[in-house]
């Protein structure tokens, strides 16, 4: 099974960075998405939900 | 092909659309309304907070976003399975956490111990000991180390001068003392001496826990002092910068300039403090102009035109000129800063 992604929707990279590496010592080796803002995120959000039901 | 995330983060402050309208649009779409979101924060968002669980946030974290809280919230949303379906957890005997453990000791039975009760910890360990000042000055020269974990007194050493020479060095270490019986008053004054933990030998089961809790502390630590050099930094790029910088509060009085701007006008800082930039160095704009203007960046977008700018002197040159509004924490402009630069041909 492929691991779940994470979407990160943050505009700071030092946030970037630190969330990141917080993600990394959980031991949480998921694939993470880094998007910059809100409309990014919902772009990317409904385009997934689209590409699941084609599926 | 973009895949539906089993957990999103997301900030509350951004740029076009704020993290709470995403929130909002994501609970009203069938397709997304039951992912697991988490807000992020920052300190001083308690009203936000509250709004973000009548949006149906799952849970929040506080910025900067630590392993701790991290960790917090999934146990929390129950999240284990989400998000750790490829598992790094660490099995009995596999190199796991990577821990570089300095031991300051004589004794290498009592350090055969401490290495024994960290490795059981599940500490993937590197660890060197040292009983002389030499040997520590040498240890500390050949690598960084997470932490450092001393005996109280040695006979050609002591914990006392270790962390003396931690803070020669200055190297902000996490630093155990691990000894016998010392008595509460040297305890004490350990401590204040900037020990950050004192366990007695006889009863070692708190050193794993002990040296968890320190090395989050010394990675918040860490997070801090990074975050304020990249504040430095940035205050730098600003005082440098070869643009014409100026920092107004929402009425428009300037409460900053920078040298550029200062070298450009003519004006210095305390002529310009407090005034309004088109009365001070005169922007001679269309009417029509200053209105889109005023609107476009009180509305919360940024302003690109051409002003032109009028210096001490009398003379007058043009700049392009971009101005844009600076949010709190609650995404209410509080100030604006303007960029610019000489576009007049010479």
């Amino acid at each position: 099974m492929r691991p779940k992604t994470i979407l990160l929707v943050e505009d700071n990279p030092s946030d970037v960075g630190l969330t990141r590496r917080a993600l990394e010592r959980s031991h949480i080796a998921n694939h993470m998405i880094v998007v910059k803002d809100g409309q990014e995120a919902l772009d990317y959000l409904f385009a997934a939900t689209r590409s699941q039901v084609r599926k | 092909m973009n895949e539906l995330p089993a957990l999103t983060l997301l900030d509350l402050i951004l740029p076009r659309v704020v993290g709470l309208q995403a929130l909002r649009r994501i609970r009203a779409d069938e397709r997304t309304s039951r992912l697991a979101v988490i807000i992020l924060t920052t300190p001083g968002e308690e009203q936000d907070i509250a709004q973000s669980y009548d949006l149906g946030t799952n849970c929040y974290i506080r910025k900067p976003v630590g392993f701790k809280q991290f960790a917090e919230a999934i146990q929390r949303l129950g999240l284990y399975w989400l998000v750790m379906n490829e598992p790094a957890r660490p099995k009995r005997g596999d190199v796991d956490i990577p821990l570089a453990a300095l031991i300051v000791e004589d004794s290498e039975n009592d350090t055969q111990l401490i290495v024994h009760l960290l490795k059981k910890a599940g500490y993937g360990l590197v660890y060197e000991r040292v009983e002389t000042t030499e040997q520590m000055c040498a240890a500390l020269e050949k690598r960084a180390w997470d932490i450092v974990i001393s005996d109280y007194s040695l006979p050609q050493f002591d914990g006392r001068a270790a962390l003396e020479l931690l803070k020669e060095k200055h190297l902000d270490i996490p630093f155990i003392v691990v000894s016998g019986m010392i008595g509460e008053e040297r305890a004490v004054a350990m401590m204040k001496a900037g020990v950050h933990d004192y366990l007695m030998k006889g009863n070692l089961a708190r050193l794993a826990p002990a040296v968890a809790r320190e090395l989050s502390q010394a990675e918040v630590r860490r997070e801090q002092k990074q975050m304020e050099a990249q504040l430095r930094q940035l205050s730098r790029a600003v005082e440098h910068n070869p643009a014409s910088i100026v920092i107004t509060d929402i009425n428009g009085s300037i409460e900053y300039v920078n040298p550029k701007f200062t070298a450009v006008t003519g004006y210095t800082f305390d002529e310009v403090r407090g005034k309004t930039p088109p009365y001070v160095f005169g922007s001679e704009m269309q009417p029509e102009i200053h209105t889109e203007h005023s609107q476009t960046i009180l509305s919360g977008k940024e302003w690109r035109g051409e002003m032109l700018y009028r210096k001490k002197s009398g003379a007058s040159h043009w700049e392009a000129v971009s101005i844009s509004p600076i949010t709190n924490s609650k995404g209410v402009i509080t100030h604006f800063v303007a960029v610019s630069e000489d576009i007049t041909r010479p």
